[in-house]
Protein backbone atom coordinates (compact mmCIF):
# COMPACT_ATOMS: atom_id res chain seq x y z
CA UNK A 1 0.00 0.00 0.00
CA UNK A 2 2.45 2.46 1.14
CA UNK A 3 4.33 1.48 -2.05
CA UNK A 4 1.65 2.16 -4.48
CA UNK A 5 0.89 5.37 -2.47
CA UNK A 6 4.26 6.56 -3.20
CA UNK A 7 4.42 5.60 -6.60
CA UNK A 8 1.17 7.83 -7.27
CA UNK A 9 2.66 10.67 -5.57
CA UNK A 10 5.86 10.35 -7.70
CA UNK A 11 3.43 10.41 -11.00
CA UNK A 12 1.53 13.55 -9.31
CA UNK A 13 4.44 15.50 -8.19
CA UNK A 14 6.86 14.46 -11.38
CA UNK A 15 4.84 17.13 -13.44
CA UNK A 16 5.73 19.79 -10.75
CA UNK A 17 8.64 22.34 -11.92
CA UNK A 18 7.81 21.30 -15.40
CA UNK A 19 5.42 23.48 -16.53
CA UNK A 20 5.73 26.94 -14.85
CA UNK A 21 2.02 28.55 -15.55
CA UNK A 22 0.84 24.91 -14.46
CA UNK A 23 2.91 25.77 -11.26
CA UNK A 24 1.97 28.91 -10.54
CA UNK A 25 -2.36 27.70 -10.89
CA UNK A 26 -0.98 24.70 -8.60
CA UNK A 27 0.49 26.99 -5.71
CA UNK A 28 -2.83 29.27 -6.29
CA UNK A 29 -4.69 26.45 -5.00
CA UNK A 30 -2.33 25.02 -2.26
CA UNK A 31 -2.30 28.09 -0.67
CA UNK A 32 -4.36 28.18 2.76
CA UNK A 33 -6.22 31.42 1.70
CA UNK A 34 -7.73 31.17 -2.01
CA UNK A 35 -9.89 28.01 -1.99
CA UNK A 36 -10.78 28.31 1.82
CA UNK A 37 -12.11 31.73 1.15
CA UNK A 38 -13.95 30.47 -1.79
CA UNK A 39 -15.87 27.82 0.14
CA UNK A 40 -16.70 30.41 2.42
CA UNK A 41 -18.06 32.83 0.03
CA UNK A 42 -19.97 29.49 -0.90
CA UNK A 43 -21.64 29.31 2.35
CA UNK A 44 -22.58 32.74 2.49
CA UNK A 45 -24.12 32.64 -0.83
CA UNK A 46 -25.70 29.57 0.00
CA UNK A 47 -27.94 30.85 3.94
CA UNK A 48 -29.09 33.59 1.59
CA UNK A 49 -29.87 31.72 -1.56
CA UNK A 50 -33.79 30.09 -2.42
CA UNK A 51 -36.87 31.47 -3.46
CA UNK A 52 -39.02 29.84 -0.88
CA UNK A 53 -38.63 29.76 2.83
CA UNK A 54 -38.96 26.27 2.99
CA UNK A 55 -36.01 26.08 0.32
CA UNK A 56 -33.86 28.94 2.14
CA UNK A 57 -34.07 26.96 5.40
CA UNK A 58 -33.14 23.87 4.47
CA UNK A 59 -30.04 26.01 2.43
CA UNK A 60 -29.32 27.54 6.18
CA UNK A 61 -29.65 24.07 7.66
CA UNK A 62 -27.11 22.96 5.34
CA UNK A 63 -24.85 25.87 6.30
CA UNK A 64 -24.95 25.37 9.77
CA UNK A 65 -24.55 21.81 9.81
CA UNK A 66 -21.26 22.31 7.19
CA UNK A 67 -19.75 24.82 10.21
CA UNK A 68 -20.74 21.82 13.35
CA UNK A 69 -18.76 19.49 10.72
CA UNK A 70 -16.09 21.56 10.41
CA UNK A 71 -15.66 22.07 14.16
CA UNK A 72 -16.23 17.77 14.39
CA UNK A 73 -13.86 17.00 11.93
CA UNK A 74 -11.16 19.11 13.41
CA UNK A 75 -11.70 18.15 16.65
CA UNK A 76 -10.99 14.23 15.27
CA UNK A 77 -8.34 15.58 13.55
CA UNK A 78 -6.15 16.92 16.70
CA UNK A 79 -6.96 13.48 18.32
CA UNK A 80 -5.07 11.63 15.24
CA UNK A 81 -2.45 13.67 14.98
CA UNK A 82 -1.90 13.14 18.67
CA UNK A 83 -1.81 9.33 18.76
CA UNK A 84 -0.64 8.92 15.18
CA UNK A 85 2.75 10.77 13.08
CA UNK A 86 3.47 10.02 9.11
CA UNK A 87 6.38 12.20 8.04
CA UNK A 88 5.92 14.42 4.92
CA UNK A 89 7.10 13.13 1.55
CA UNK A 90 9.96 15.50 1.28
CA UNK A 91 11.18 14.62 4.71
CA UNK A 92 12.63 11.73 3.65
CA UNK A 93 12.72 11.70 0.29
CA UNK A 94 13.74 14.05 -3.14
CA UNK A 95 10.23 15.81 -3.90
CA UNK A 96 9.03 19.26 -6.27
CA UNK A 97 8.40 21.04 -3.01
CA UNK A 98 6.32 24.08 -4.17
CA UNK A 99 4.97 25.15 -1.12
CA UNK A 100 6.75 25.57 2.54
CA UNK A 101 7.59 22.56 5.10
CA UNK A 102 4.22 21.86 7.41
CA UNK A 103 5.50 20.46 10.67
CA UNK A 104 2.36 18.21 11.27
CA UNK A 105 1.49 14.40 10.19
CA UNK A 106 1.42 14.08 6.81
CA UNK A 107 -1.64 11.71 7.25
CA UNK A 108 -4.55 12.75 7.21
CA UNK A 109 -4.33 16.04 5.37
CA UNK A 110 -5.78 19.02 6.97
CA UNK A 111 -7.16 20.82 3.88
CA UNK A 112 -8.60 17.35 2.36
CA UNK A 113 -10.47 17.33 5.96
CA UNK A 114 -11.77 20.50 6.12
CA UNK A 115 -12.87 20.64 2.15
CA UNK A 116 -14.92 17.05 2.37
CA UNK A 117 -16.42 18.21 5.56
CA UNK A 118 -17.84 21.41 4.33
CA UNK A 119 -19.14 19.45 1.09
CA UNK A 120 -20.29 16.53 2.14
CA UNK A 121 -22.56 18.51 4.43
CA UNK A 122 -23.57 20.74 1.83
CA UNK A 123 -24.04 17.94 -0.84
CA UNK A 124 -26.51 16.41 1.88
CA UNK A 125 -29.15 19.09 1.28
CA UNK A 126 -28.34 20.89 -1.54
CA UNK A 127 -26.53 19.04 -4.57
CA UNK A 128 -25.88 21.72 -6.98
CA UNK A 129 -23.78 23.45 -4.10
CA UNK A 130 -22.47 20.70 -3.31
CA UNK A 131 -21.24 19.71 -6.56
CA UNK A 132 -19.46 23.53 -6.78
CA UNK A 133 -17.72 22.51 -2.88
CA UNK A 134 -16.48 19.04 -4.26
CA UNK A 135 -14.88 20.32 -6.99
CA UNK A 136 -12.60 23.10 -4.88
CA UNK A 137 -12.44 20.55 -2.29
CA UNK A 138 -10.74 17.94 -5.08
CA UNK A 139 -8.58 21.20 -6.18
CA UNK A 140 -7.55 21.34 -2.85
CA UNK A 141 -6.74 18.06 -2.15
CA UNK A 142 -4.89 17.17 -5.93
CA UNK A 143 -2.63 20.63 -5.21
CA UNK A 144 -1.91 19.29 -2.32
CA UNK A 145 -0.20 16.29 -3.79
CA UNK A 146 1.25 18.15 -6.84
CA UNK A 147 2.98 20.42 -4.70
CA UNK A 148 5.05 18.10 -2.71
CA UNK A 149 3.03 18.29 0.94
CA UNK A 150 1.07 15.42 1.04
CA UNK A 151 1.25 11.75 -0.19
CA UNK A 152 -2.25 10.18 -1.94
CA UNK A 153 -3.05 8.36 1.07
CA UNK A 154 -3.54 11.57 3.33
CA UNK A 155 -5.96 12.93 1.36
CA UNK A 156 -7.50 9.85 0.50
CA UNK A 157 -7.85 9.43 4.27
CA UNK A 158 -8.79 13.55 5.04
CA UNK A 159 -11.43 13.56 2.47
CA UNK A 160 -12.89 10.32 4.65
CA UNK A 161 -12.88 11.75 7.71
CA UNK A 162 -14.17 14.71 6.57
CA UNK A 163 -16.92 12.91 4.80
CA UNK A 164 -18.08 10.73 7.63
CA UNK A 165 -17.78 13.62 10.22
CA UNK A 166 -20.66 15.32 8.21
CA UNK A 167 -22.56 12.51 7.85
CA UNK A 168 -22.72 12.09 11.47
CA UNK A 169 -23.67 15.36 12.32
CA UNK A 170 -26.46 15.91 8.94
CA UNK A 171 -27.52 12.52 9.98
CA UNK A 172 -26.92 11.08 13.32
CA UNK A 173 -26.64 14.27 15.30
CA UNK A 174 -30.33 15.28 14.98
CA UNK A 175 -30.51 16.51 18.41
CA UNK A 176 -28.86 19.71 16.99
CA UNK A 177 -32.23 20.24 14.98
CA UNK A 178 -34.08 21.44 17.63
CA UNK A 179 -31.41 24.53 18.38
CA UNK A 180 -30.31 24.89 14.85
CA UNK A 181 -33.67 26.18 14.42
CA UNK A 182 -33.92 28.52 16.99
CA UNK A 183 -30.59 30.22 15.72
CA UNK A 184 -32.32 30.25 12.16
CA UNK A 185 -35.83 31.11 13.33
CA UNK A 186 -33.76 34.02 15.56
CA UNK A 187 -32.44 35.45 12.30
CA UNK A 188 -35.59 35.37 10.60
CA UNK A 189 -36.93 37.69 13.10
CA UNK A 190 -34.03 39.86 12.46
CA UNK A 191 -35.12 39.23 8.20
CA UNK A 192 -31.43 37.62 7.88
CA UNK A 193 -33.07 34.22 7.03
CA UNK B 1 -6.87 35.71 20.05
CA UNK B 2 -4.76 36.46 17.01
CA UNK B 3 -1.30 34.57 17.98
CA UNK B 4 0.48 33.50 14.77
CA UNK B 5 -1.31 36.59 11.99
CA UNK B 6 1.37 39.43 11.83
CA UNK B 7 -1.12 42.71 11.57
CA UNK B 8 -0.47 43.62 8.09
CA UNK B 9 -1.32 40.09 6.99
CA UNK B 10 -4.51 40.42 9.25
CA UNK B 11 -5.20 43.73 7.75
CA UNK B 12 -4.94 42.48 3.70
CA UNK B 13 -7.37 39.06 4.78
CA UNK B 14 -9.76 41.52 6.32
CA UNK B 15 -10.04 43.92 3.29
CA UNK B 16 -10.00 40.49 1.04
CA UNK B 17 -12.71 39.02 3.32
CA UNK B 18 -14.75 41.90 3.51
CA UNK B 19 -14.74 42.59 -0.29
CA UNK B 20 -15.49 38.92 -1.33
CA UNK B 21 -18.35 38.98 0.94
CA UNK B 22 -19.38 42.40 -0.23
CA UNK B 23 -19.55 40.70 -3.95
CA UNK B 24 -21.13 37.33 -2.77
CA UNK B 25 -23.77 39.33 -1.15
CA UNK B 26 -24.71 41.52 -4.44
CA UNK B 27 -24.46 38.37 -6.85
CA UNK B 28 -27.43 36.73 -4.28
CA UNK B 29 -28.81 40.03 -3.89
CA UNK B 30 -29.21 40.10 -7.83
CA UNK B 31 -30.10 36.68 -8.30
CA UNK B 32 -33.11 36.85 -5.63
CA UNK B 33 -33.94 40.10 -5.87
CA UNK B 34 -33.28 41.47 -2.76
CA UNK B 35 -33.78 45.00 -2.72
CA UNK B 36 -32.44 45.43 1.03
CA UNK B 37 -29.36 43.60 0.22
CA UNK B 38 -28.14 45.41 -2.98
CA UNK B 39 -25.70 47.89 -2.71
CA UNK B 40 -27.51 49.69 -5.95
CA UNK B 41 -31.04 49.08 -6.28
CA UNK B 42 -33.49 46.80 -8.34
CA UNK B 43 -34.39 45.70 -10.41
CA UNK B 44 -33.38 48.65 -13.09
CA UNK B 45 -29.79 47.80 -12.33
CA UNK B 46 -30.34 43.82 -12.30
CA UNK B 47 -27.29 43.22 -14.15
CA UNK B 48 -25.12 45.63 -13.21
CA UNK B 49 -25.83 44.01 -9.96
CA UNK B 50 -24.08 40.78 -11.45
CA UNK B 51 -21.12 42.76 -12.39
CA UNK B 52 -20.60 44.79 -9.66
CA UNK B 53 -20.67 41.52 -7.53
CA UNK B 54 -17.97 39.74 -9.95
CA UNK B 55 -16.11 42.48 -10.14
CA UNK B 56 -15.92 42.87 -6.36
CA UNK B 57 -15.12 39.30 -6.02
CA UNK B 58 -12.12 39.25 -8.63
CA UNK B 59 -10.92 42.53 -6.84
CA UNK B 60 -10.86 41.73 -3.85
CA UNK B 61 -8.68 38.53 -4.74
CA UNK B 62 -6.35 39.90 -6.87
CA UNK B 63 -5.38 42.80 -4.33
CA UNK B 64 -4.76 40.00 -1.83
CA UNK B 65 -2.26 37.92 -3.78
CA UNK B 66 -0.70 41.31 -5.40
CA UNK B 67 -0.20 43.37 -2.21
CA UNK B 68 0.15 40.40 0.59
CA UNK B 69 3.99 39.11 0.49
CA UNK B 70 5.05 35.46 1.40
CA UNK B 71 1.73 33.97 0.93
CA UNK B 72 3.74 30.77 0.42
CA UNK B 73 5.39 30.73 3.84
CA UNK B 74 3.72 29.33 7.33
CA UNK B 75 0.80 31.49 7.60
CA UNK B 76 -2.20 32.08 10.95
CA UNK B 77 -4.28 28.79 12.35
CA UNK B 78 -7.06 27.88 10.72
CA UNK B 79 -9.10 29.51 13.59
CA UNK B 80 -7.37 32.61 13.01
CA UNK B 81 -8.61 32.51 9.49
CA UNK B 82 -11.78 31.63 10.32
CA UNK B 83 -12.52 34.47 12.90
CA UNK B 84 -10.99 36.95 10.60
CA UNK B 85 -13.53 35.90 7.70
CA UNK B 86 -16.27 36.02 9.83
CA UNK B 87 -15.24 39.33 10.36
CA UNK B 88 -14.58 40.66 7.43
CA UNK B 89 -18.09 38.87 6.28
CA UNK B 90 -20.38 40.97 9.52
CA UNK B 91 -18.73 44.37 8.30
CA UNK B 92 -20.22 43.42 4.84
CA UNK B 93 -23.33 42.77 5.69
CA UNK B 94 -23.86 45.14 8.10
CA UNK B 95 -22.27 47.77 5.57
CA UNK B 96 -24.82 46.43 2.79
CA UNK B 97 -27.67 46.67 5.07
CA UNK B 98 -27.01 50.30 6.40
CA UNK B 99 -26.25 51.75 2.66
CA UNK B 100 -29.59 49.95 0.95
CA UNK B 101 -31.31 51.12 3.88
CA UNK B 102 -29.86 54.71 3.32
CA UNK B 103 -30.63 54.22 -0.41
CA UNK B 104 -34.48 53.21 0.47
CA UNK B 105 -34.89 56.20 2.94
CA UNK B 106 -34.47 58.92 0.32
CA UNK B 107 -36.35 56.90 -2.13
CA UNK B 108 -39.35 57.43 0.18
CA UNK B 109 -38.39 60.69 0.78
CA UNK B 110 -38.51 61.58 -2.64
CA UNK B 111 -42.43 60.40 -2.37
CA UNK B 112 -41.50 56.62 -3.58
CA UNK B 113 -44.18 55.10 -1.47
CA UNK B 114 -43.42 52.39 0.94
CA UNK B 115 -44.95 48.78 -0.05
CA UNK B 116 -47.04 47.34 1.67
CA UNK B 117 -45.50 43.60 1.91
CA UNK B 118 -48.48 40.92 2.42
CA UNK B 119 -48.97 39.74 5.89
CA UNK B 120 -47.36 36.28 5.53
CA UNK B 121 -44.07 38.04 4.34
CA UNK B 122 -41.73 37.44 7.00
CA UNK B 123 -38.06 36.94 7.10
CA UNK B 124 -35.46 37.51 4.00
CA UNK B 125 -38.67 37.89 1.46
CA UNK B 126 -39.26 41.42 3.09
CA UNK B 127 -35.73 42.39 2.23
CA UNK B 128 -37.42 41.78 -1.18
CA UNK B 129 -39.25 45.07 -1.17
CA UNK B 130 -37.42 47.28 1.52
CA UNK B 131 -34.71 47.44 3.38
CA UNK B 132 -33.96 45.84 6.49
CA UNK B 133 -34.69 48.88 8.55
CA UNK B 134 -38.11 49.97 7.02
CA UNK B 135 -38.87 46.00 7.78
CA UNK B 136 -37.98 46.28 11.10
CA UNK B 137 -40.06 49.69 11.31
CA UNK B 138 -42.99 47.94 9.58
CA UNK B 139 -43.31 45.08 12.18
CA UNK B 140 -42.82 47.10 15.15
CA UNK B 141 -46.21 49.03 13.66
CA UNK B 142 -47.72 45.50 13.39
CA UNK B 143 -50.29 44.92 16.42
CA UNK B 144 -50.34 41.72 18.53
CA UNK B 145 -52.34 40.06 16.28
CA UNK B 146 -50.95 41.05 12.79
CA UNK B 147 -47.75 40.18 14.54
CA UNK B 148 -49.35 36.53 15.44
CA UNK B 149 -49.93 36.33 11.79
CA UNK B 150 -46.15 36.49 10.88
CA UNK B 151 -45.40 33.83 12.92
CA UNK B 152 -45.36 30.03 11.10
CA UNK B 153 -48.88 27.97 10.93
CA UNK B 154 -47.24 25.03 11.10
CA UNK B 155 -43.94 23.93 12.56
CA UNK B 156 -41.72 22.85 9.21
CA UNK B 157 -40.17 19.48 9.37
CA UNK B 158 -37.40 18.24 7.58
Amino acid sequence: MGSFDFAVFRLINGFAGRYPPLDHLAQLLVNDYFLTTLMSLVLLALWFSGNAETQRKRNQLAVLRAVISLLLANLVLKGCNLVFFRPRPFTYNQVNLLFYHPSDSSLPSNPATVGFALTVAVWLHNRKAGHLLLVLAILFAISRVYCGVHYPLDVIAGAGLGALSAYIVVRKMRFLDLWLEKIIGLARRICLA
Amino acid sequence: MLYFVETYFAIHYLILAFLASLGTLQLVATCYELQGLSLIGLPRWSRWGYILGSALIAGGFIWFFLNTPNLLSPGPAGSELMVLMGLGTAVALVSTLTWASVREKIRVKQGNPLPEPDVNTRGLDLLREMSILQAWQQSRKLTPIEAKAHQPRHPEVQ
